[in-house]
């Protein structure tokens, strides 16, 4: 069935079985790269994507639990050429190794830090509990999202 | 590049080459150039634009430890050129020259000196053209920035592009066989640039895929799409080694868009128009299965593997005369340590694109050896080798090599089935439960010590099948299809120890296979260090000697004790005997150490303090500090990055990574049944990075891994007393042995 869904500040509609994990919706019907594939389980973390204001595991949401809210992909955060504040905090701590966990690290940390604009370095860790990164690239994505907090404090 | 007119490409003989082509807008390969790939001209490693921008090829591949970075660092120094002019191409055996496999911390090592020759060979030859052109000879000419400038003429200046732009070199290069390959050597000469002489090699040039992997703009194998594409998923025997009686293929009849079943002796997969209907096709496709292998009984794993058929027994060390120096010792210590079934556990599971029709192949996966791959498969669908074109495409990180080349046979034979090109990524228990794993190892050490406490006899033996029972063409697929070549090299085994005893043997059994291996991050040497070291260990705290003392009298190698120095300076090492008085707090705190070794020239000493909660025995590493000697450092920031990395994965699999399998197969399926480190059991970690400039760079991607878990053994019985030889530390383990 036709399924309209707002992300990244578009409407897109598609055609599919509602039960459908939201996941393959963004990246075969929209060719959305950015939420990956980890475990299908909501384990891991890979399939981040924000939904209505909150990092959800699309590998494991449905698009019939969608609705109206509004989706917004790594892509939405900002491009190559104008990156968001947290993705320039990624590049400029070299925060990624393979970076295939990087989606889940940087919605989640995006989510997390307009709620709590300046944690502890505890408090980042706890947050990021559920992302699993196996490439141990930790400690510098741990500085990088210290860094965008900095950032946000200045500006 | 200029397109080839009929005339060259017929002189040139040359095959056609395909480049350009865009995946992300999905459209189709075309031939616009030509180019060699031969090793033994300049042409096939590199080539300079009429814009001055310089492509090099390498069949060397980038895993997402900053290797394309490093490159580029490399040849700009040797060709004078800006980094941001030096564009890679990785991986194509269409447009790469072969080098071997992308394994064994030897992208830097091996890797790079064939490129790095090929471009101080192409800036001589620019040399030599800017000198004829200008009449002067090659030492009255500057070169930087990629313009070359005659010395005492100032207006007299040209740029590479504008002296070879988009034309050919047409210069053989010096070669010697090294491991079984081609590979360009200095010709007569020829100079490479002195240490001294190096702008970019040894500067934390940022790495050039970060902006891309942030920005969700980088091509992954996992996004690769071409026309008319479909999505395949497969389907595993439920014991290995079960044959497959039946298929109910009514059963996925309802399945929206399915396209096929596709069955080959016990390769079974299923192929749908949309990637959630070939999962739930696999899902539901009703199969009758038979027979198939009994597994060990999980706490009998160590010793089935002692006892399993004996393929071949390597000593490695014999030196003096082990048995009479242990025979005549004042006495005798022995230890048995034993190391899990381990999984590389790539975050995104296995995943290649494979397009099987008119006898030809071309298939995208993040294979780290796509020669090898190609002739796999080609002999796996029976397709001439030069109809089989691997396109190598950055997967999820590599830590050994994984299931990449596994996805690509399952791909190929499920696009070979149908005629159209399939995507196939595992699913997450595909992954962990058919992943080439790392094998169980079982290790006796005995030492012999006189009177004075001095070490005479020492004595390794380890049992253990190869890891390398998942390579050429041993791939899931064409096992299960058969007819395999079921390859076998033994590798991974017993390495010597560092330390200098006067009576040394050390041997490795290698045995039968239990699970499919293939190397995973130091194979052998991870596992051989936590034994050797916990067990050096264990015998400093028998004579009370404080275990970095005690490893000073064994350990002669100057860099050696350089880099453990290093290390226990950067720690505040005090000196003293293991174990801390008992404190009789709940938490006891402890600190280790341990070294260890990755080839000739690496070397890392490990520092690690860790806190044991007595309730729960949960242990919590709360700083580790390592020094690492590994070359001259190309870029510091990555080769730092890269041992924070390999020591938080030490960590990961020291404290919590084991496979578990009933008498069926393995039930570690998914990250709860088979949990590794978090963000919460990060310890802050301080690098010593001790730079030999004048000794030739190699990579440090293992290395930094291999002392990790004898170094936390070491701290855990520091901190409780408690000496643990089966790894991995779990609460349950620990908490049993307080």
């Amino acid at each position: 069935m036709k399924v309209p869904l707002r992300v990244n500040g578009r409407v897109a509609t598609i055609d599919i079985d509602p039960a459908t994990p939201l996941l393959y919706a963004l990246r075969n019907d929209l060719k959305l790269d950015g939420p990956k594939f980890g475990c299908g389980l909501g384990q891991c973390g890979a399939c981040t994507v924000i939904a209505g204001g909150k990092a959800i595991r699309s590998c494991v949401t449905p698009v019939s639990a969608i609705g109206t809210k509004e989706i917004v992909t790594l892509e939405g955060l900002g491009t190559l050429k104008r990156p968001h504040p947290i993705q320039q905090a990624f590049i400029d701590e070299q925060a990624a190794q393979c970076g295939y966990c990087i989606n889940g690290v940087i919605l989640t940390a995006k989510t997390f830090l307009d709620e709590n604009p300046q944690p502890t370095d505890q408090q980042i860790r706890r947050a990021l509990t559920g992302i699993l990164c196996r490439c141990g690239t930790h400690l510098e994505i741990i500085r990088a999202i210290k860094r965008a907090a900095q950032h946000r404090a200045t500006v | 590049m200029k397109p080839i007119s009929r005339r060259e490409f017929v002189h040139t003989g040359c095959r056609a080459l395909i480049v350009g082509f865009s995946l992300r807008s999905g459209v189709l390969p075309a031939i616009v150039s030509t180019k060699p790939v031969n090793p033994e001209e300049l042409d096939s490693w590199l080539s300079i634009g009429r814009d001055g921008k310089v492509t090099v090829y390498t069949g060397r591949i980038d895993m997402g430890t900053g290797i394309e970075t490093a490159f580029g660092q490399i040849i700009a120094d040797e060709l004078d050129v800006p980094f941001e002019r030096v564009k890679i191409v990785m991986g194509d055996t269409e447009l790469t020259p072969d080098q071997g496999k992308s394994t064994a911390s030897s992208n830097i090592g091996q890797g790079a000196p064939p490129l790095r020759i090929a471009a101080a060979e192409a800036r001589r030859a620019l040399l030599k053209m800017a000198a004829d052109r200008f009449r002067v000879s090659v030492e009255d000419l500057d070169v930087a920035d990629g313009i070359v400038r005659v010395r005492k003429a100032s207006s007299k200046r040209i740029s590479y592009g504008e002296l070879i732009g988009g034309r050919r070199f047409r210069t053989r290069l010096d070669q010697k066989v090294d491991g079984g390959l081609s590979q360009p050597v200095a010709s007569r000469g020829l100079r490479l640039k002195a240490p001294g002489e190096l702008r970019l090699v040894g500067t934390s040039v940022p790495r050039v895929d970060v902006p891309a992997k942030v920005t969700a703009s980088f091509r992954y194998v996992h996004n690769v799409r071409v026309p008319s594409m479909l999505h395949g998923r497969v389907i595993r025997p439920p014991r290995i080694g079960s044959s497959l009686v039946s298929v109910d293929e009514s059963s996925v009849s309802g399945v929206p868009g399915f396209v096929k079943v596709v069955r080959k002796g016990n390769f079974l997969g299923v192929v749908a128009e949309r990637e959630e209907h070939a999962i739930a096709a696999a899902r539901v496709l009703k199969l009758d299965w038979t027979g198939g292998r009994t597994l060990p009984d999980y706490p009998d794993l160590y010793d089935a593997v002692r006892d399993s058929k004996l393929i071949k027994t390597d000593v490695v060390t014999n030196s003096g005369n082990v048995d009479s120096a242990l025979a005549g010792a004042a006495k005798v210590f022995q230890s048995t340590y034993t190391y899990p079934v381990q999984l590389h556990g790539m975050l995104g599971p296995s995943c290649a694109v494979a397009d099987v029709r008119d006898g030809r192949a071309t298939i995208w996966s993040g294979s780290q050896w796509i020669q090898g791959d190609r002739r796999n498969l080609a002999g796996m669908l029976g397709i001439p080798l030069d109809s089989v074109r691997l396109i190598w495409v950055e997967a999820s990180g590599s830590y050994g090599r994984l299931g990449c080349d596994d996805a690509a046979a399952d791909a190929a034979l499920l696009s070979q089935a149908i005629g159209r090109p399939v995507r196939v990524q595992w699913m997450r228990h595909d992954e962990h439960g058919w992943e080439p794993m790392s094998p169980a190892m079982t290790m006796d050490i005995r030492a012999g010590v006189d009177a004075d406490g001095r070490i005479t006899a020492f004595e390794f033996q380890q049992w253990s099948q190869s890891h390398s029972r998942g390579e050429s063409g041993n791939f899931v697929a064409w096992r299960l299809a058969g007819g395999n070549p079921d390859w076998e090299r033994l590798s991974g085994g017993a390495y010597p120890p560092s330390y200098e005893f006067p009576n040394t043997r050390v041997s490795g059994h290698f045995v039968e296979e239990l699970f499919r291996s293939i190397y995973l991050r130091a194979p052998g040497r991870i596992q051989d260090n936590f034994a050797i070291e916990s067990f050096l260990d264990e015998i400093a705290a028998i004579q009370q000697t404080d275990p970095v003392e005690f490893r000073r009298e064994y350990l002669k190698d100057a860099m050696a004790l350089q880099v453990l120095n290093a290390a226990v300076q950067k720690a505040g090492w005090q000196s003293r005997p293991s174990p801390r008085p008992n404190t009789g707090q709940s938490v006891m705190s402890g600190r280790g150490m341990s070294f260890g070794e990755h080839g000739p020239e690496k070397r890392a000493a490990i520092v690690a303090d860790v806190d044991v909660d007595r309730p729960s025995g949960r242990v919590r590493v709360s700083r580790i500090v390592i020094a690492t000697a590994c070359g001259r450092i190309i870029n510091p920031q990555g080769l730092r990055h890269q041992i924070q990395g390999a020591v938080l994965q030490g960590i990961s699999r020291t404290l919590f990574e084991a496979v578990k399998f009933d008498r069926s197969h393995v039930t570690s399926l998914d990250w709860r049944s088979y949990p590794v480190l978090t963000f919460a059991d990060v310890p802050d970690i301080e690098t010593v990075l001790v730079d030999q400039p004048g000794v030739e760079p190699s990579g440090a991607g293992e290395l930094a891994t291999v002392p990790v878990a004898a170094a936390l053994c070491n701290a855990i019985f520091d901190a409780t007393g408690v000496r643990l030889r089966q790894l991995p530390f779990t609460p349950e383990r620990v908490k049993s042995a307080l």
